[in-house]
């Protein structure tokens, strides 16, 4: 029993330090980037198109190690949580900031619809993930713009997320309930980051209810919605 | 995107990476309108930090070789060169900030996971220098240690909806707490777990709990966060501080080992585990800590050379008891204990004399003890009465590291007689007494003692074996704890059939007791009755 623990333990550590190793040369990869879309877009703006496949393949590939550790701590019942009462403005902020040159790169404007001043109860890290993700998604299918509106409705407060891309294809429509949301389980054919924003959205709870992921085609810009709904 | 101007402040970016760092300062410097130095180490910024003021120090965790990105704050803090308006900024690709700040004890200001752009980073400390400024008076107070004026500063922008509103209730707790104000603390947490249960908040309840001595309630808040979320760091560190409260000393070491293990980099709590180890006799957990201690202690501003002559004595103790495990971190801690000596060139002082014969036994090297030894022998006749408290305790680990146990026995009880009115030397050399002789261990011993009774009364047999083989764990030779622990497991076994290892301890609690029981004592006649009892058992057996 004690072996089992530990060698959970030890793969843990060695794929957490493993993930790490690739973000810190995809951090250099990404601000080398940068750098290089500054000098060389003033000379050949023709690049444009290159540097943003370039932009979106490391941001994707950025998403996709975050999923793959999460997923493993969610399966072993390491994924902490630390809930506190934080601006929602500097999370869309700091999400949108993140992801500027990809932004910029395709061209596409974002909007955002959001009170300064509201407040809500939750983790900035494990949520910035979350809208970093959908974010990376919508600027792959947005054709020019992203409008993020934020609500407190009832006991909830909702980030919507909506683009003006072709929608969301009907099988992913087919795994949200109406009542609850998002609905999926683990498996092979699961869509990673929609199984994790539901994950991390489930972790956050305020007496009997919790969190809840939603996507529909009903866009305020003719596109696809993903709305995150948090107590 | 808006843009980030923070004209005329000053930060420092820490990246052990040349071409990272520069980019982060260059983009800073040309699009934020910040003066931005760099520098590739820990060591380096700690310098810079004390030769200038920055508005803000950001810094990757890892830093390569030698101090990490929070032991760069550790340091910081420790020498208290870190205004409360400076910022920290911790860099890290990790995204999950509990996990990376559970690894340790100190909690820096903002948190950033890695990849980070320009504009990202710009628009976070944007965001920051915008807070500082807007609560300049409640950290300029904070700076000077007025805590009056800044609970005042903290309550006027709550009452007046301020947008840091949520960060000055946090603030305001810790600062009831500090001026002593436990009521008012107590009420402020109560009206924030109405609204959200925020583990901060119930661990600054907590915190109320322990400092108003409510030690059981206290202790169940705890446990609670802790099931909860296992990464809350500082709810372990309380309930330490609760078990050292109620004495209660297994309890106590339990909590610190699962602390160590969720927050493995922390020195502070390895540190913590090993001397509460030792003060359990627990020579194995103390060995274990104080190895980890060496490795974290390399860049740490809380390593001190005398922890190296701590786990040299631990590990040559344990080979007394465990050759095998002892052997091994002999080995280990003589590596720490040689560099420590040739850096300090000290390598002739008593104490290190005396530690090195206990290595060198642990090490079965005892021609070299004993040449040593005779060293020792020739000082501590020669210094006599004089001889520092820390030193005589030393002389008696060495003897009984070179099994002359006869003179240790007959020297402690002359330091025993010799320091009979000062209770902290005592509460130290029972460390090395078979029965306790300080009032306060007498009292751990006897309340230990009475919750075995209780157990044993309500005929819980085998809790009651628990209670009593960990009290003689801490006093072998306690005649009352060990006659009642082979009381307890006769029981046990009449109820619950034989077991050859209870029989085992039956017979060291016997021998113990036999060793020191004289005919006329008071218990001697109990004694006599479980001794002939245990020949029936064992020829049934």
């Amino acid at each position: 029993m004690n072996i089992e623990k530990n060698e959970l333990n030890d793969f843990s550590l060695v794929l957490a330090s493993s993930v790490h190793d690739m973000k810190n040369s995809l951090g250099m990869l990404l601000a080398s980037l940068e750098d290089v879309m500054a000098k060389v877009n003033s000379i050949n703006p023709e690049c444009k198109n290159d540097f943003s496949i370039l932009q979106y393949e490391a941001a994707r590939i950025n998403s996709e190690l975050v999923r793959l550790l999460s997923v493993y701590r969610f399966q072993n019942d390491r994924m902490p949580i630390n809930v506190d009462e934080h601006h929602v403005i500097d999370l869309i902020e700091d999400q949108i900031a993140k992801n500027q040159p990809l932004l910029t790169s395709r061209n596409i404007s974002i909007d955002i619809d959001c009170d300064d001043s509201l407040t809500a109860f939750f983790d900035f890290e494990l949520l910035g993930g979350v809208i970093n993700d959908a974010l990376v998604n919508s600027s792959r299918y947005s054709r020019e713009r992203i409008l993020i509106v934020v609500r407190a409705v009832d006991e909830f407060t909702e980030i919507a997320i909506h683009d003006d891309g072709d929608g969301f294809p009907v099988d992913m429509l087919g795994l949200v309930d109406d009542k609850t949301g998002v609905n999926v389980e683990f498996s092979e054919r699961t869509h990673l980051g929609l199984y994790l924003a539901m994950r991390i959205a489930r972790l956050h709870k305020s007496s009997e209810v919790c969190g809840q992921v939603f996507i529909n085609n009903n866009s305020l810009l003719g596109g696809g919605s993903f709305v995150l709904s948090i107590p | 995107m808006k843009a980030f101007s923070a004209k005329g402040k000053r930060v420092l970016v820490v990246d052990d990476f040349e071409g990272f760092r520069l980019a982060i300062a260059r983009k800073l410097e040309e699009q934020g309108n910040i003066r931005a130095d760099t520098t590739h180490s820990g060591e380096e910024a700690l310098k810079l930090c004390r030769n200038r003021y920055y508005d803000a120090i950001l810094t990757d965790f890892n830093l390569g070789a030698g101090k990490t990105g929070l032991q760069v704050l550790e340091a910081l803090r420790f020498h208290n060169e870190l205004e409360p308006k400076q910022v920290f900024m911790l860099i890290s690709a990790e995204n999950n900030k509990q996990i990376v700040l559970a690894a340790t004890d100190v909690e820096p200001d903002a948190y950033i996971a890695k990849p980070i752009t320009t504009h990202n980073l710009g628009s976070r400390l944007a965001r920051i220098f915008k807070q500082r400024k807007e609560l300049n008076k409640l950290y300029e107070y904070l700076g000077k240690d007025n805590t009056g004026a800044a609970i005042d500063a903290c309550r006027q922008h709550i009452e007046h909806h301020g947008y840091y509103a949520p960060f000055c209730e946090k603030v305001l707790g810790e600062l009831l707490i500090q001026l002593g104000d436990l009521p008012t603390a107590k009420s402020h947490y109560e009206s924030i777990l109405l609204q959200r249960p925020l583990d901060w908040a119930r661990l600054g309840l907590a915190n109320v709990l322990v400092e108003l001595r409510e030690y059981d309630d206290a202790e169940e808040n705890l446990k609670s966060i802790i099931n909860e979320n296992p990464f809350v760091m500082k709810a372990y560190d309380q309930l330490h501080q609760v078990y050292d409260s109620k004495q209660d000393l297994y309890c106590k070491q339990e909590i610190m080992e699962k602390a160590v293990a969720v927050s493995p980099l922390s020195f502070a709590r390895q540190k913590c585990l090993a001397e509460t180890a030792l003060g359990n006799k627990n020579y194995l957990v103390a060995a274990g800590a104080y190895k980890k201690i060496m490795r974290l202690g390399r860049n740490s501003v809380y390593h001190q050379p005398e922890q190296i002559v701590d786990y040299a004595r631990t590990a040559a103790v344990l080979t007394t008891e465990d050759p095998e495990a002892g052997l091994a971190f002999c080995k280990d801690a003589q590596v720490w204990f040689g560099q420590k000596n040739k850096n300090a060139n000290s390598s002739d002082s008593l104490q290190n004399q005396m530690v090195s014969v206990q290595l060198l036994s642990g090490l079965g090297e005892h021609a070299k003890a004993l040449n040593i030894f005779s060293d020792v022998e020739l000082n501590v006749s020669k210094i006599g009465e004089d001889l520092p408290f820390e030193c005589e305790v030393d002389y008696v680990f060495t003897l009984k590291s070179i099994e002359k146990l006869e003179s240790a026995e007959k020297y402690l009880i002359s330091l025993c007689s010799k320091y009979q009115d000062e209770e902290k030397k005592l509460e130290i050399l029972d460390q090395l007494l078979a029965e306790p002789v300080s009032h306060k261990n007498k009292a751990i011993v006897a309340a230990m003692n009475r919750r075995g009774i209780a157990q044993y009364e309500q005929k819980n047999y085998s809790d009651a074996a628990t209670l009593f083989l960990r009290a003689r764990k801490l006093f072998p030779k306690h005649l009352g704890i060990n006659l009642n622990l082979v009381q307890v497991l006769y029981e046990e076994m009449k109820s619950h059939g034989m077991r050859s290892d209870y029989m085992l301890e039956v017979e060291a609690s016997l021998n113990a007791v036999r060793a020191v029981i004289q005919v006329g004592d008071q218990q001697y006649q109990r004694f006599a009755c479980l001794e002939a009892e245990f020949k029936d058992m064992k020829s049934k057996m």
